[in-house]
């Protein structure tokens, strides 16, 4: 019995435990902090990163125009295509803006030496990545509500329930902890090699286009039905990232929380079978107590997880090669 | 004895781009530094003086040896040496549009210490009408005071410095090697640096390098600077192409490098000799007095087939 129990941590075990892992939070705040106070100081940058993300709005939503004027919207949706690049653009706003200050900042880190002398003090890259991570997603959030609100709004596609509001809270936890996977497997191979801004360009863009970002997932489900013998939809649905960005696309876009499992009506008149119809997915809310909202936060968590891990290997390999700074 | 060093055949290979073999920076570096004991590594470039500070310094890992630092082991027990020792290197920068005082608020929360300890230092070192200004206006001396600022919080036992003084003009010299001969007391110091005043007022012993990383010698500073041909430099920048023979009015004893002119003394009488020499003959933009570097001599000190 003894010996059964000594395979627990005792509770001094656990309390040396919880006491490091707030410190750590701490100095994840404290560069979150440092990096917030650095990014509004840069005005220009800041200036020129607001005018890029207005003119994304516009492109796209002159792309989305120009597809519904020749007949391009997809069957089952409940959303025109002006609809899917105002929330794709909304999204990718912040994701893409977040993955890339995030992994930039981290070079920046690397060429002034502070990521040197931080792990001498053992603050490990993952940390600095984190607390940047943080800080970043508030400086896009904030240059979203700026921009792509008032789009929304223009064309009155605000929730229009506060049950969906939740909704949004929960897409938006998905894919933040997925991104911030994203993010740190991108920066694992900064750590490791001297050049990798396209590296990180290419790997944007590909999950842009898996998540559906440029083309709906949708599009493709005639063709794979007849060919394969299923829908491409059903399968990249289950994608974290394309889960939250296709969910908030209903979201933004269906008359009440009601319409999204059994269907409806849309704000626009369009006709449309609820979500589960269309992806097969039994969800029967939009909040943090569905099955399926619930099995996505573990999945986004856990992928995470594991690249918080790769990120620490990538540091060890780095101080063995000794591409951890490059000044 | 206690050591608060002791380092086994230490190697660390680095990946050369295009090479098919890595090359080897360091190799078999064995030495034990006794608790207390302040060391200057001095050597030609590449012998890997920097390579060995970043690998004590756990910034890099070791290919081959083994090393404990205060009784830990500098591989399996990094999280504990990185408690007890403070790097401070050159290749610090620091955000520009961060304040001093941001700055140092950062890195001492980052080291879970208090900032007074370098607070005070830029005190000393008349830099406090600096604190609400940001780095971006800081000379490379303010930035030298910056980095040894940080490096002071953590009031390590074990001080590591690389080239702390390198770009500092002579009266921030003095007063940095003031401050530290007494900071540095009761602590270990292992210190990278070519001007002979500053290694033989801060430590007792020398570790020459070879090129390619191995030890030549270890022996006492004192010895070292005793070997040394001058003492002082007197670096000149004339305003036009020098010729040799006006080198000599000046001074017999000097080189020629690049567009500058080197003069050697002995005594501070002929370094005053030298200055007013230069001074009449007035047609210079700058000139630099230091003392000797001990580049030259570890050069000669190091294995002949090393050069």
């Amino acid at each position: 019995m003894a010996s059964y129990l000594s395979r627990f941590p005792t509770f001094n075990t656990i309390q040396n435990y919880a006491y490091s892992i707030f410190t750590q939070a701490m100095l994840a705040f404290l560069v979150a902090w440092r990096s917030l106070k650095i990014d509004f100081r840069y005005k220009f940058q800041l200036g020129v990163e607001i005018g890029w993300s207005y003119l994304n709005v516009i492109v796209f939503v002159g792309l989305g125009a120009a597809w519904s004027a020749t007949g391009g919207d997809v069957q089952y949706v409940p959303y025109d295509m002006i609809s899917f690049f105002i929330v794709g653009t909304a999204f990718f706003t912040v994701f893409n803006g977040v993955t890339d200050t995030t992994v930039t900042a981290i070079q920046e880190e690397s060429q002034l030496g502070t990521m040197g002398f931080l792990i001498t003090n053992n603050v490990t890259p993952s940390i600095v990545l984190f607390g940047r991570y943080i800080a970043a997603t508030i400086k896009w959030t904030l240059v979203l509500i700026l921009i792509v609100v008032p789009a929304l709004l223009m064309r009155g596609m605000l929730p229009s329930s506060l049950e969906l509001y939740e909704g949004i809270l929960v897409t938006f936890v998905i894919s933040w902890f997925f991104f911030a996977g994203i993010t740190f497997l991108i920066a694992s191979v900064s750590l490791l090699f001297k050049k990798t801004t396209t590296f990180n360009k290419v790997s944007m863009y590909l999950v842009r286009v898996i998540v559906g970002g440029i083309v709906p997932i949708f599009s493709f489900d005639s063709a794979t039905q007849n060919s394969l013998g299923f829908k491409l939809s059903n399968i990249l649905i289950w994608f974290p990232a394309t889960f939250s960005i296709e969910l908030m696309r209903w979201i933004f876009t269906v008359n009440s929380s009601a319409s999204i499992t059994s269907g409806g009506i849309s704000k626009d008149g369009h006709s449309f079978s609820g979500f589960p119809e269309v992806y097969g997915i039994p969800i029967h809310s939009v909040g943090f107590g569905d099955f399926v909202i619930q099995f996505m936060l573990l999945l986004s968590f856990v992928f995470f997880a594991f690249s918080w891990f790769v990120v620490d290997r990538a540091t060890r390999i780095a101080r063995k090669w000794g591409t951890l700074e490059f000044y | 004895m206690m050591y608060a060093v002791t380092a086994r055949r230490l190697a660390k290979d680095f990946k050369i781009p295009g090479a098919s073999e890595p090359k080897r920076v360091l190799d078999n570096i064995t030495f034990s530094l006794p608790m207390h004991d302040k060391i200057a590594l001095v050597g030609p470039n590449g012998s890997g003086k920097t390579t060995l500070m970043k690998i004590l310094a756990t910034l890099y890992l070791p290919d081959e040896g083994d090393c404990s630092i205060l009784g830990y082991d500098l591989v399996t027990e990094e999280a504990e040496v990185r408690k007890l020792i403070s790097f401070v290197s050159p290749g610090l920068d620091f955000h520009r549009k961060l304040t001093l005082r941001e700055t140092l608020e950062f890195f001492a929360r980052a080291q879970k210490a208090s900032p007074d300890p370098a607070f005070e230092f830029i005190e000393i070192m008349n830099l406090t009408h600096k604190l609400n200004d940001r780095i971006e206006s800081f000379s490379e001396g303010q930035k030298a005071l910056t980095r040894l600022a940080i490096g002071l919080m953590k009031d390590a036992p074990l001080v590591l410095l690389d080239e702390v003084t390198a770009t500092l003009d002579v009266n921030r010299k003095e007063q940095v090697i003031e401050f530290l001969s007494t900071y540095l007391n009761g602590k270990t110091m292992i210190m990278v640096d070519h001007d002979s005043q500053v290694v033989d007022r801060l430590c007792e012993r020398v570790m020459i390098l070879n090129r390619g990383g191995t030890v030549a010698r270890i022996m006492q500073a004192h010895d070292l600077i005793m070997e040394l041909p001058y003492k002082y430099e007197i670096i000149m920048t004339p305003k036009k192409k020098f010729k040799k023979s006006e080198a000599r009015r000046i001074w017999p004893d000097f080189g020629l490098f690049g567009g500058k002119v080197r003069f050697f003394a002995q005594k501070e009488s002929e370094v005053r000799g030298i200055i007013n020499r230069i001074l009449s003959y007035g047609n210079f933009t700058k000139f630099e007095v230091s003392g000797a570097s001990l580049h030259a001599l570890s050069i000669r000190a190091a294995k002949p087939s090393d050069d």
